[in-house]
């Protein structure tokens, strides 16, 4: 919590306040609770905790899988894992998407880069977009839980739901469709944060359904094969010819924040020099990142995961903000629209004050 | 007066001490002869028991179709030999590899994981355990090619090299199956059944129990668990340190090693197998090749207290979204909730 101090005061109140309830449990329950791990609380300070988060597909109401009370395996697997994405998609459990199917984003303004000319979604983005886009099935995995479960019509890049299993079921059919893809169709539900929730919930607010009438899910979570409405992904960081990139490139160029050398590691994107870096998350799975070309070493793209953390149980599964200056290095805790302090920290809200944005764009 | 009042305060004092006290002392008289922190599991699910299990591949497998030892002239109901010899064993992976009995792969060759996010320091190559393992299970080497066979008289030294290994003519008849080649190697063809029966294995053996020698699509062996990544910091702080041989159990959470330790995940030392040359993640970090559980898994070291240890069915629960679904004995489901994998990953 060194880095952000505006949050040290809460965060010692907290801990009072919990060492004063582990009193009151211990006293009042004494030899109940011997020999039982006490299972982390759901805490938006946690960089990451999947398991509490609407990407647990075993436990999300509106897509609830009932064959399995697994967590990882709806991505990931340990053994088997499809090659097609590179290697920027650890151990994926998924068909991936062909990317020719996308119509991407374009602007007059827009200066990005993309050695292919086509701003093709890529590595990550593939996966992430392997449900988002609503083509392919929840469950086209390729190695199901437990043994004997291998899929392989399920590896490399597909189109198409993929091959379904029955072995896992899902019911939540507000989003959820016959074909166990997200469902078609605009939402018309807008949801306010719940106020009466844990000051510590952060994931859970965004749930997609309870709204009535006519219910979807798009334009998020299903994004759809049409990306023109969505921040561009699979797109090079326009160094050359955007100066308002000049900082963030200047960094991720020369000074190589991920510590590595040859342009293949996932880099760090800040945009205070170098000796203020200190007002960035201390951990960084909580960094704004910048993705490494497999094809054009030494050049770095945005992607899904550049400002998303699937694992993270924060609002709209966002990273944290990367020393906007004159924002995060002065202004350490977020404020409201009108300037006054929110009582929340930067994980409870990560983009106020358009931080997530303003860490890239100097604007 | 003031003494009366002392002596019922003392009295009061007493009795309110004396609850909490009594109840402990029931509670670890129920505990029996348990020392320590007092294991989760039925005693009655035993951590190793490898007669009951895919790698009994003698004649005395209860599980018809995973007798392997099918050569009518050359049959053994042991079932330890194929991986174990009392002597003569192969050296050629000392230190975790006790009185190894098979050939054994040479450390090169192997295609390993890499991504972008890695920040494993990989040995680059298999090494210790992972190799015996992969003795069967890259596909490349006969199961049946042992260095002391059953008996008396059967010393295979042409086995210690890979080299000039063959196979012993322990296993079937030459022809192959749907899960071993002419060579007695696993088939290289992959799977392609999709049911829940694991013991279907049609039209081949990759991925897995085949792994080949590409290892870029399983989970990195032989490395070493990186300091640089903050997702680990908790299990290397609540892990408690190696024992004397290097062998470290893993938790993420403090004090809730299994009581068993075969059921602990652990890490290995590195290659030179001196205890303080690192905490390396080999196959047996997860695996052990003697339980008689689903995957050959050891159980999480991180439980939710919300999820019963009761076996069947049970209701659901979302309320907060964390580990839910259907109820199960983890002895049964070693992973479920993925907990195996959180053991480590704090994700």
């Amino acid at each position: 919590m060194d880095d952000w101090p505006g949050g040290q005061r809460i965060v010692r109140r907290l801990i009072v306040r919990r060492v004063l309830w582990i009193f009151v449990v211990v006293g009042a329950l004494g030899i109940a609770t011997l020999g039982s791990p006490v299972w982390a609380t759901h805490d938006v300070r946690l960089s990451e905790d999947v398991s509490r988060t609407k990407h647990n597909l075993s436990s999300n109401p509106d897509i609830m899988a009932t064959g399995t009370t697994e967590v990882c395996i709806f991505c990931h697997t340990p053994h088997g894992a499809n090659l097609a994405a590179s290697t920027q998609a650890p151990l994926w459990n998924r068909l991936l998407p062909d990317d020719t199917s996308y119509e991407v984003y374009e602007s007059p303004n827009f200066d990005a880069q993309d050695f292919t000319g086509i701003h093709r979604p890529k590595g990550v983005s593939l996966a992430c977009l392997s449900c988002h886009d609503g083509s392919i099935a929840f469950d086209a995995l390729v190695n199901l839980p437990g043994s004997g479960g291998f899929v392989p019509t399920n590896l490399g890049f597909g189109r198409g739901p993929g091959t379904s299993t029955n072995s896992i079921n899902f019911f939540g059919g507000a989003i959820v469709d016959g074909s166990k893809t997200f469902t078609e169709g605009l939402r018309d539900v807008t949801e306010v944060e719940k106020t009466s929730e844990s000051p510590f919930s952060g994931g859970l607010h965004d749930l997609v359904h309870g709204g009535g009438g006519s219910e979807g899910s798009e334009p998020f979570p299903n994004l759809g094969l049409d990306l023109r409405d969505d921040h561009p992904i699979g797109m090079e960081i326009p160094c050359l010819t955007d100066a308002q990139f000049n900082q963030i490139c200047q960094d991720l160029t020369t000074l190589k924040l991920d510590g590595g050398t040859d342009g293949t590691s996932v880099a760090y994107i800040s945009r205070t020099s170098p000796q203020q870096k200190l007002v960035w998350p201390m951990e960084k799975r909580d960094r704004l990142r910048a993705y490494p070309s497999t094809d054009q070493p030494g050049r770095y793209y945005i992607e899904c995961a550049s400002c998303h953390n699937p694992h993270t149980p924060r609002v709209s599964f966002l990273r944290l903000p990367s020393g906007v200056p004159g924002l995060v290095d002065k202004d350490l805790s977020p404020s409201d629209t009108a300037g006054n302090p929110t009582g929340k920290m930067w994980g409870q809200i990560p983009n106020a004050g358009s931080a997530i944005c303003l860490s890239c764009h100097a604007k | 007066m003031q003494l009366n009042r002392k002596i019922v305060m003392l009295i009061a004092g007493v009795l309110v001490l004396a609850v909490p006290i009594l109840g402990w002392a029931k509670h670890m008289a129920a505990l029996g002869n348990a020392t320590g922190h007092p294991s989760p599991y039925p005693a009655s699910v035993a951590a190793e028991d490898i007669k009951n299990t895919l790698h009994n591949l003698s004649t005395s497998n209860i599980v018809a179709g995973i007798n392997i030892s099918g050569n009518p002239a050359n049959q053994t109901a042991e079932v330890c030999v194929f991986c174990h010899t009392p002597h003569g064993a192969n050296l050629s992976a000392p230190g975790a590899t006790p009185l190894w009995n098979r050939t054994v792969p040479l450390n090169s060759g192997y295609i390993i994981y890499g991504s972008p996010n890695f920040d494993g320091a990989n040995s680059g190559q298999p090494q210790g355990v992972s190799l015996a393992c992969l003795s069967c299970h890259d596909g490349t080497i006969a199961l049946d090619s042992l260095i002391n066979m059953p008996g008396s008289g059967g010393f295979r030294p042409l086995n210690l090299n890979p080299a000039t290994a063959a196979t012993t003519s322990l296993v079937q008849p030459a022809g192959g199956s749907a899960f071993l080649n002419g060579s007695n190697q696993m088939n290289s063809a992959q799977r392609t059944d999709t049911g829940p029966n694991y013991l279907a294995i049609t039209g081949g053996a990759a991925p897995f129990p085949n792994l080949t020698t590409n290892l870029s699509d399983d989970h990195p062996i032989s490395m070493q668990i990186p300091v640089t990544d903050p997702q680990f910091n908790e299990l290397l702080a609540n892990s408690p340190p190696a024992d004397a041989s290097g062998l470290r159990l893993l938790t993420r959470n403090p004090g809730s090693v299994n009581a068993d330790k075969r059921d602990s995940l652990r890490s290995y030392p590195g290659v030179d197998r001196t205890p303080g040359s690192g905490y390396y993640i080999e196959c047996a970090s997860c695996h052990n090749p003697h339980a008689p559980r689903p995957m050959f898994l050891r159980l999480p070291s991180r439980y939710d207290s919300a999820m019963s240890l009761a076996s069947g069915g049970g209701a659901s629960t979302t309320a907060d979204m964390g580990v839910g679904g259907p109820i199960e004995l983890i002895a049964d489901d070693p992973n479920a909730g993925s907990l195996v994998c959180l053991s480590c990953h704090q994700k």
